[in-house]
């Protein structure tokens, strides 16, 4: 009985199943107006950040120009963006890269 | 229950506003009541407007999503805003007037809604004036608050927010 030779299968791939995999981030950017004090406050108030996270996330906002300060399911991005809105801050949302 | 405490205890804030500053409080809010308040941009305040209510996706290929955002979001916050600022002017219009300006009792509640109303003022102003990040901090000395031009009530505006943010605990 003769064996088979192997012969090599290349799965295809596929991105669809690893987008869907990857959270959304939520950004928040620095600007000119909001303190430094009431970022600090509403990071707590909106996110329920212990004091010192919130003042981290808060100066790498001002060092850095932006800071990813949650991620999470599209809506969740989305509904968190809105209350930073709502609050004055400049957020959006973007695909973990 | 509030979301936050008075950092000396349960006794309200007593705030004198001297009579231009509560006017010109009141008249920058009602300014800002009309940028929230308008369906459309108000030309000249288009920038004001964009601060106010910001693009959730930056990326233009996310448009789609930007536009279903706006849809969702904007008209519960305009109206969340437009109730925050009328009653921020109502609590000024109903303080203790007296010869030295306006008193106006804070509890807890309206000492957080006067942070973000304030924010809000200070986003409009800031915005129309152009202020950036690279300007220098005044000192106290500096702060002479309102009838003094648009950048010295801006900076008193910013120190009346730091003042009561100051009070505040989470």
């Amino acid at each position: 009985m003769k064996s088979a030779l192997p012969v090599e299968i290349q799965e295809p791939i596929s991105h669809t199943s690893v987008d869907l995999d990857r959270p959304w981030n939520v950004v928040v950017w620095n600007d000119p107006v909001n303190l430094m004090s009431y970022v600090v406050l509403i990071f707590q108030k909106l996110f329920g950040y212990s004091h010192e996270k919130a003042t981290k996330l808060m100066l790498e906002v001002h060092n850095d120009g932006r800071s990813v300060v949650i991620s999470g399911r599209r809506e969740q991005a989305e509904h968190y963006v809105s209350q930073l809105h709502a609050h004055g801050l400049w957020a959006t949302t973007q695909r973990d890269s | 229950m509030s979301d936050y405490r008075f950092e000396h205890g349960d006794e309200p804030l007593l705030l004198t506003l001297s009579t231009p500053e509560s006017e010109a409080l009141i008249a920058l809010a009602r300014s800002t009541l009309a940028v929230v308040d308008a369906p459309f941009p108000v030309a000249g305040d288009e920038a004001v407007r964009s601060r106010l209510f910001p693009r959730a996706y930056l990326d233009p290929t996310e448009d789609a999503a930007e536009f279903a955002f706006q849809a969702t979001v904007h008209t519960d916050m305009a109206q969340v805003r437009a109730i925050a600022i009328t009653s921020f002017i109502g609590e000024i219009d109903t303080g203790k007037h007296s010869r030295r300006g306006v008193e106006v009792s804070l509890d807890v509640d309206a000492a957080g809604r006067w942070i973000g109303v304030i924010n809000d003022l200070r986003l409009v102003l800031g915005t129309r004036i152009g202020v950036s990040d690279s300007e220098d901090d005044p000192g106290p000395s500096e702060i002479v608050g309102a009838g003094h031009g648009e950048r010295p009530f801006y900076t008193w505006m910013t120190y009346l927010q730091e003042e009561l943010i100051s009070r505040l605990m989470i």
